[in-house]
């Protein structure tokens, strides 16, 4: 037979020599590269554990110590032995023990009368790999949990049927100044501002008549202060404990709004300056250059200097004229892009 | 008084231009001018002309839009190509919508000259006969 080439690193908790050397022997048949720790007592198995955390894979323990033993024992080892898989070896005595010390934090129980190389080593491949699983499921766990609780996105999930808002992260409590407690208690129509209702009420049937997921609509939302805010919402069809549930993502789009609405303030003052520009300064600027139309139609009456002086001032009031010319097509183009 | 030409405008200088203008092109004309665009619209509106009158608008006026005028000219039936629109705007546009009023005839950017003078001039002979 082919030994498992992997190193493990067990740690057993056994006070009868004549067990732990049986325990020795049976493990090392399939295991080539075992790292077997023996702790006598209690005392010991926790002091190795305090030390080697991370580098045991797996306690075998024995329910009766000379310092420690049953429920206590397997309590107190759990607490220790984070992340390790413990697996209790019962006599026929306390069997039934055995069944309740899974419900104390351990992983698996074994009777040493029926202890086999087999049977161990079937034991130990399997609670260290069912521990890994749920680690990973653990894990994964808790990066959905940190995506939706650490989002800086205001998220807020509530039930179809009702609208009782079932969930919220912590950008919503920070955003809206309601605690997460609060917001249990609290359904949709409490985010939203009283003329806003019949809209809510609207959108989510859309929303939920709709097939598609791209679902986004600028909507109001009352902060708990009575602040307004001006928001974009993004729901999605999600299932909590088998009901249907909307989750909502905010986006405060209040300031955005603030600031677009300025740049239109200050278009509008624009689109003025270009009226004045066009209308209003070229006017007395028209009027001068009749009056210098005027005073060439009376040529005969000009000597040669104011000739040459009423030709000077045309000149100059051509230039201006072109120069109100320019300003006028640039502010029309503006206004136009507006 | 049976005037060949009414001029609204509310730059009083230019009204006294524009008469010496068509005092040098033709010195029979008879000319009214108003600086108010309402009191203009008034009288033209109320007189009881013989043959109306040339008009000479200007699009801009403080009290009143020349566009105004221009819908009741055209309301009033009596001045059918009898306007001509003077700015001293230069925004492109004016002049297309202006085209959209049956009493426009003509569309003239400031600074008004002696030579688009003599053209009005001749509409108003035109008017006149």
């Amino acid at each position: 037979m082919k030994k498992d080439e992997n190193p493990y690193h067990i740690l057993v908790v056994e006070d009868n020599l004549g067990d732990y050397v049986l325990l020795e022997e049976y493990l090392s048949e399939y295991l080539l590269n075992l790292d077997i720790i023996h702790a006598e007592n209690y005392q010991t198995a926790s002091k190795i554990l305090a030390e080697k955390e991370q580098a045991i894979d797996l306690v075998f323990l024995d329910l009766s110590l000379p310092d420690k033993s049953g429920e206590e024992l397997v309590v107190d080892i759990t607490k220790i032995a984070i992340g390790v898989p413990i697996v209790v070896l019962t006599g026929f005595s306390d069997l039934e023990f055995g069944s309740r010390s899974l419900a104390l934090g351990a992983s698996d129980y074994l009777v040493k009368d029926d202890l086999s190389p087999a049977v161990l080593y079937k034991s130990l491949i399997y609670n260290i790999q069912r521990l890994n699983f749920i680690a990973e499921l653990k894990e994964s766990k808790r990066k959905y949990s940190d995506l939706f609780q650490l989002n800086p996105s205001p998220i807020i999930v509530y039930d179809q049927k009702s609208l009782k808002i079932i969930d919220v992260n912590e950008a919503a409590s920070s955003k809206y100044g309601y605690s997460r407690e609060e917001f249990l208690e609290m359904d949709l129509l409490d985010i939203r501002p009283k003329s806003e209702e019949r809209v809510l009420l609207d959108s989510v049937k859309d929303f939920w008549v709709m097939n598609s997921n791209n679902y986004q609509r600028v909507t109001k939302h009352l902060k708990k202060n009575g602040e307004i805010l001006d928001v974009e919402i993004s729901p999605a069809k999600v299932k909590i404990n088998n009901k249907d549930a909307g989750l909502v993502l905010i986006n405060d789009i209040t300031e955005k709004l603030r600031y677009v609405r300025k740049i239109e303030e200050q278009n509008e003052t624009f689109r003025e300056i270009a009226w004045i520009q066009s209308h209003v300064v070229r006017a007395p600027l028209a009027r001068m250059m009749g009056l210098v139309n005027l005073i060439e139609s009376q040529e005969e009456e000009l000597n040669e200097e104011l000739k040459e002086l009423v030709e000077y001032i045309k000149i100059s009031a051509r230039e201006l004229d072109g120069i109100i010319r320019d300003i006028s097509q640039k502010s029309e183009g503006i206004s136009k892009n507006s | 008084m049976d005037q060949d030409l009414i001029i609204v405008d509310d730059d009083g200088i230019l009204l006294v231009i524009l008469q010496k203008m068509f005092e040098k092109v033709n010195p029979e004309l008879k000319i009214g001018t108003f600086l108010k665009g309402e009191e203009a619209l008034m009288y033209i509106l109320e007189s009881n002309f013989p043959k109306p009158p040339f008009l000479m608008v200007d699009l801009f006026l403080q009290d009143i839009s020349g566009w105004e005028i221009l819908e009741k000219l055209d309301e009033d039936g009596r001045f059918e190509s009898k306007v001509v629109l003077i700015t001293s705007s230069v925004e492109s546009g004016n002049s297309a919508q202006s085209s959209r009023f049956k009493c426009v005839s003509g569309y003239y950017e400031k600074p008004i000259t002696l030579e688009k003078i003599r053209i009005i001039d001749q509409m108003i002979i035109g008017n006149r006969n």
